[in-house]
């Protein structure tokens, strides 16, 4: 795996700190540069803004009415790709998140990385 | 004219006018078109049905009675048959055409009341009732009580249809309300779900390195923690949790060394449902070790367990510590588990705050300081 993804760096954008500690250690053994994680849209735009990055995953919502529609906005100006993680049934997204890959929560660490990497090969 | 007195029938329609003159008091009085051509015909009318439940309007003419009838709605009609130019008949005929006053009931005066043709000519008119001149004023007045009654009783029940629409539609527009909040709900609860198996399965990937029957034992006694604070978000509808209950409810195990070995210290405050979990998971951790290895595993050790909001500029400071005492002599865990995870990075990343974290040797100290807008709910933050 560690090949297949030359060190390209993820924002992981999660309100559950524990998920978004998990994923962040996925995202790490199989070889990406993890950016943050960020509890909330404030943290996830600084993060944008002082370090980059080439792919995110963002859960939609972020506790406390806080959506992660304008961190979507954010990185679709920047032409960065992004996979949306809900726990939402489909027809509830805001159109900044259209046509990008969704999994459901929980989603399996394999199917995460693999969709990662898709995303990546697109652009 | 004046009215006819001291018979017994006198006294009931006396009494119908009572009613019609008290049902007059809420509707207003109901208006009675009177058309005859003879001007002193209309004064003896006038002065039979003169009281307050009714407003009189006279017509000279059935081209008087057509534009009267345009300007108001009657109750009832009361028409000479023998008019010169359009006559009674015929002008029954043409209040039965219009749709607008088709319903109007209308009341015959005839010096003619035996010759049956004209009877079925003003049957076929639509009449409902004849009156022979000269009129008896007893039943005038009876007959047009009755009317009246009938007015006031459709008047009635148009209301009460109205008002049963009104009450339908309102039902309707709050089972709409309803159903949308229930669909919220679900979609809300669907989504709680999937966020706590999230969380469940974050807890066991990251409990991997574990041998099988620890893992099987931790795993759950962190599930069960979980679900403590679960259900004290519930019941607060997911509000806010207040932390003292949230404290004592992640030490139930302990309840018997409550107080005499575990002490709680700090103000009352309303955690938001992010910090409550955050705070549940920690204490959990905490105590399980403190049971383990600390000052919960011999017979002396003691926990303080204390927290307080600073109140200075620029920012409020929320502290909480876990601080133990009299256990065992303490040795730093050479290997950093899933617990550590939890009272550390979860913790800090999910506060925005700093955890410090000493094992000396007389106890083991954690402390977490984070700024109070991330741990209050949204109501006690403004």
């Amino acid at each position: 795996m560690n090949g297949a993804a030359p060190r390209l760096r993820v924002l992981v954008v999660e309100d559950d700190a524990l998920i978004a500690l998990d994923i962040a250690r996925q995202l790490t053994n199989a070889g990406f540069q993890v950016v943050g994680p960020a509890v909330s849209v404030a943290r996830a735009l600084k993060l944008i803004g002082e370090h980059g990055c080439d792919i995110a995953v963002l859960d939609i919502n972020l506790g406390d009415k806080e959506t992660s529609e304008p961190i979507a906005r954010e990185l679709r100006s920047r032409a960065t790709p992004f996979v949306v993680l809900s726990g939402y049934a489909r027809d509830e997204h805001a159109p900044a998140f259209a046509g990008a890959p969704i999994l459901s929560k929980p989603a399996s660490p394999s199917e995460l990385i693999a969709t990662l990497l898709s995303c990546t090969a697109a652009v | 004219m004046s009215r006819i007195t001291s018979t017994d029938d006198t006294a009931r329609v006396a009494s119908d006018e009572r009613q019609t003159e008290a049902a007059a008091l809420d509707d207003g009085p109901i208006n009675i078109l009177i058309v005859d051509d003879e001007p002193k015909n209309l004064v003896v009318l006038e002065s039979i049905l003169s009281i307050p439940a009714y407003r009189l309007v006279r017509a000279e003419s059935a081209e008087q009675a057509l534009l009267a009838l345009l300007v108001d709605e009657f109750a009832l009609l009361i028409l000479d048959i023998r008019m010169p130019g359009v006559t009674g008949i015929e002008l029954a005929r043409i209040i039965k055409e219009r749709k607008k006053t088709s319903q109007v009931p209308i009341i015959f005066l005839t010096a003619y009341y035996n010759e049956d043709q004209q009877v079925l000519a003003g049957y076929d008119a639509g009449a409902v009732d004849y009156l022979q001149k000269p009129v008896n004023p007893h039943i005038l007045r009876s007959k047009v009580a009755v009317f009246a009654e009938l007015h006031r009783m459709q008047r009635e029940l148009g209301r009460a249809n109205q008002a049963l629409h009104e009450l339908n539609d309102t039902l309707e527009q709050r089972v709409a309300e309803r159903t949308q909040h229930i669909r919220l709900l679900l979609g809300e609860v669907n989504h709680r779900s999937k966020n706590m198996l999230s969380v469940v399965s974050a807890i066991a990937q990251q409990m991997r390195a574990e041998n099988q029957q620890e893992f099987v034992r931790h795993f759950s006694q962190r599930i069960q923690a979980l679900a403590a604070s679960h259900d004290l978000l519930a019941r607060s509808e997911w509000k806010s949790i207040a932390i003292l209950d949230l404290v004592r409810a992640q030490l139930g195990h302990f309840q018997e060394l409550m107080d005499r070995r575990i002490s709680l210290n700090g103000p009352s405050l309303n955690l938001s449902v992010s910090a409550a979990q955050c705070i549940g998971m920690v204490v959990n951790e905490l105590a399980t070790n403190a049971v383990k290895h600390g000052a919960l595993s011999n017979q002396d050790g003691r926990v303080e367990i204390a927290w307080r909001v600073d109140r200075g500029a620029p920012d409020e400071n929320f502290t909480i510590s876990w601080v133990e005492h009299d256990g065992p002599p303490v040795v730093t865990p050479a290997h950093r588990g899933f617990g550590s995870t939890v009272i550390k990075s979860m913790a800090e990343l999910s506060l925005d705050g700093a955890v410090e974290l000493d094992f000396a040797q007389s106890g083991l100290t954690w402390r977490l300081a984070c700024p109070t807008t991330r741990i209050l709910s949204a109501k006690d933050a403004r």
